[in-house]
């Protein structure tokens, strides 16, 4: 059992530091604890960040713990996402967290790394791919595949043309293909969906881990082609699901999926797990 | 603690409620304006509803009300301030509460305490005393003789035997209510449990092979059964099922104010709507079937194979109250395979 806070539900303020526009409609809040020191997390989990009147909602959190304060990526679906899209600097919004399971950072030690982000499940690895590249030499290659609809849905443009500048990474952007074959005019990567950039390039199961996290769909097919046409087995390949959430804390029942808690038992799962739920997605 | 039988006559049973309204918030069933059976506050004994009806709403709601303030926040110039409610520090007595509600506490207490402990539920938890009445006879769609809850988290039970109340306490909650009011009681020197036998075949709720624990493997084997779109797809989604239910404890956390001052609070939730797992871009149950599919493999899978005990006490609310008259008993022992044929006469439109 986990010792309780004064008040289980009770959030923390933290104050929007800066805002960045990501794309049309995705924004980075970086968020700065002032009512005492930032809680430790770990690569892969969440919290609930809420702005009040309006309500609480769930985001991963996208910085990697050795930065100040942390990160959350916001796409505008929703209508506390609309909300925080309203915020400025200075403004204060809620947290409670950090809540879940993580990525299993020291297991993936010594391994071979690819990173395949689908829109804006490129948030959940952020966090990951920084510290794997704060820690470089603890690892084999670090490779990353990032796709999303159209260029302007790209998020972290400006660290994707960092990495692209470095050595250490192998960066595959993609976009979809609107006329399957036909490259699109300027754009500097690869027009395609992932799992044929799988099976072109065909990166070898050994020693080597996939981390993805994208629209289920896509999870879905990566997963696939990487079992059945390139060798892996399920227990190479991790993902984080998104999940509707309420408290975060294994009691509201809103992200079970069977008898898992996604917001406990994950939301960082092997894809072996994926394998034993019941095929409810 | 082992469990101690005691006789309460009924000429003291005015007694024991009139003092106990000293010590307790007493709750009983009664009448409400309209005439409706509640669990509320009688305002005199006469007013104690004496009956094996179940009210519609079950008793959770004296540990998870409908609605419940999480947060109060208020805004003065740069500064928020929020804190959480006072802790409401408060005896209840559940007084003649039907065992199957009586029960549902010990079974939703898992979800409640395992790893966080959720404070607020399990506070009022902790402050409340249960007093339940065996019914004399089995109820309208119930089927409690068909699943074997433990009831060894009932405070009391007090059997209905010719002339008195054969009552048995099982907790140390139940030990201090007999000893603040022990002049009222008297030693029970016969067998006690051959009694609470015979009175629960006599009444119906002794239980009955095969339980409804023995449909899981079966439910295991089911989930991609054809017949779900077939049986569960005239559900509406109206949640009615989960709100008069005694162990569906799911909720939603909502604000309600504005930026200014208001509150966050927890209200009751279901499953069967079509907002619970609804996000921007992903619907994963997508059909109306799916969502009744995950109540009732909730209640008969999941919760247990996580917990232990079935998600359900056999109260029956959820058949007597369905609009459409979906009846999850006669479900479960389809789908898990304790019957060939699926459910149909005039509850399925046959």
């Amino acid at each position: 059992m986990v010792n309780n806070p004064e008040h289980l539900y009770v959030p923390r303020l933290v104050r929007v530091a800066a805002v960045v526009d990501e794309t049309p409609t995705t924004k980075t809040f970086q968020l700065a604890f002032e009512d005492g020191p930032r809680p430790d997390f770990k690569c892969g989990q969440f919290g609930e960040f809420g702005i009040y009147g309006v309500g609480e909602a769930t985001f991963c959190l996208a910085s990697p713990p050795s930065r100040d304060g942390l990160d959350i990526t916001v796409k505008d679906v929703g209508k506390v996402t609309r909300a925080f899209h309203n915020l400025n600097e200075g403004d204060l919004v809620t947290f409670r967290g950090p809540y879940g399971n993580w990525f299993p950072y020291d297991g993936f030690k010594g391994k071979k790394l690819l990173f395949i982000g689908g829109g804006i499940g490129q948030a959940p690895l952020r966090g990951l791919l920084w510290a794997c590249l704060e820690n470089r030499n603890d690892f084999d290659e670090v490779d990353l595949i990032y796709a999303t609809r159209e260029e302007c849905e790209l998020v972290y443009e400006r660290e994707l043309v960092e990495f692209e500048g470095r050595d250490d990474i192998g960066v595959t952007l993609a976009l979809d293909p609107v006329c399957p074959g036909e490259p699109i005019p300027g754009w500097r990567g690869r027009t395609s969906f992932v799992p044929p950039i799988l099976e072109e390039d065909r990166p070898s199961p050994e020693n080597r881990v996939v981390i993805t996290c994208g629209p289920p769909i896509m999870i879905k097919l990566v997963a696939n082609s990487l079992l059945e046409k390139l060798g892996y087995a399920p227990g190479q390949i991790w993902t984080t699901l998104e999940m509707r959430m309420k408290c975060g804390l294994g009691k509201c029942g809103r992200c079970n999926i069977g008898s898992t808690y996604v917001c406990k038992d994950g939301p960082v799962f092997n894809y072996e797990q994926i394998l034993s739920f019941p095929q409810e997605f | 603690m082992a469990a101690e039988y005691y006789r309460l006559n009924k000429d003291k049973v005015g007694e024991l409620f009139e003092r106990a309204r000293a010590d307790y918030d007493v709750v009983a069933k009664t009448r409400d304006a309209n005439g409706n059976l509640v669990y509320g506050r009688p305002a005199t004994f006469d007013d104690v509803a004496f009956v094996d009806e179940q009210p519609p709403m079950s008793a959770k709601a004296f540990a998870l009300p409908q609605t419940e303030t999480l947060v109060r926040y208020e805004r003065e110039d740069e500064k928020i301030r929020a804190e959480g409610p006072e802790a409401e520090a408060r005896d209840v007595l559940l007084f003649g509460v039907n065992i199957c509600d009586a029960a549902a506490f010990d079974i939703i207490d898992h979800v409640f305490k395992w790893d966080y402990l959720d404070d607020p539920y399990l506070g009022r938890r902790a402050d409340a005393t249960l007093f339940a009445l065996a019914c004399a006879a089995v109820q309208q769609d119930c089927f409690c003789d068909r699943i074997s809850y433990a009831e060894d988290g009932v405070d009391t039970v007090a059997y209905p035997l010719e002339g008195y109340y054969l009552v048995k306490v099982q907790t140390e909650k139940g030990r201090k209510l007999v000893e603040r009011y022990h002049d009222l009681f008297d030693a029970e020197d016969g067998d006690a449990e051959a009694a609470i036998n015979t009175f629960r075949e006599k009444a119906g709720t002794a239980k009955k092979e095969p339980l409804l624990e023995s449909a899981r493997a079966g439910l295991e084997k089911a989930f991609e059964h054809a017949d779900w779109e077939i049986l569960a797809s005239t559900c509406i989604g109206c949640g009615i099922c989960t709100y008069t239910c005694p162990t569906c404890h799911c909720f939603d956390i909502q604000d309600e104010g504005s930026a200014i001052a208001g509150r966050r609070l927890r209200t009751w939730d279901h499953c069967t709507g079509r907002t619970f797992t609804a996000m921007p871009a992903h619907q994963p149950r997508d059909r109306q079937y799916k969502r009744y599919r995950q109540r009732l493999l909730h209640k008969f899978w999941y919760y247990p194979e996580r917990f232990g005990p079935l998600l359900c006490t056999g109260c029956g609310r959820c058949i007597t109250y369905c609009p459409v008259k979906i009846n999850i008993k006669e479900l479960v022992e389809y789908f898990g395979g304790l019957k060939d044929t699926p459910p149909g006469g005039a509850r399925h439109g046959k």
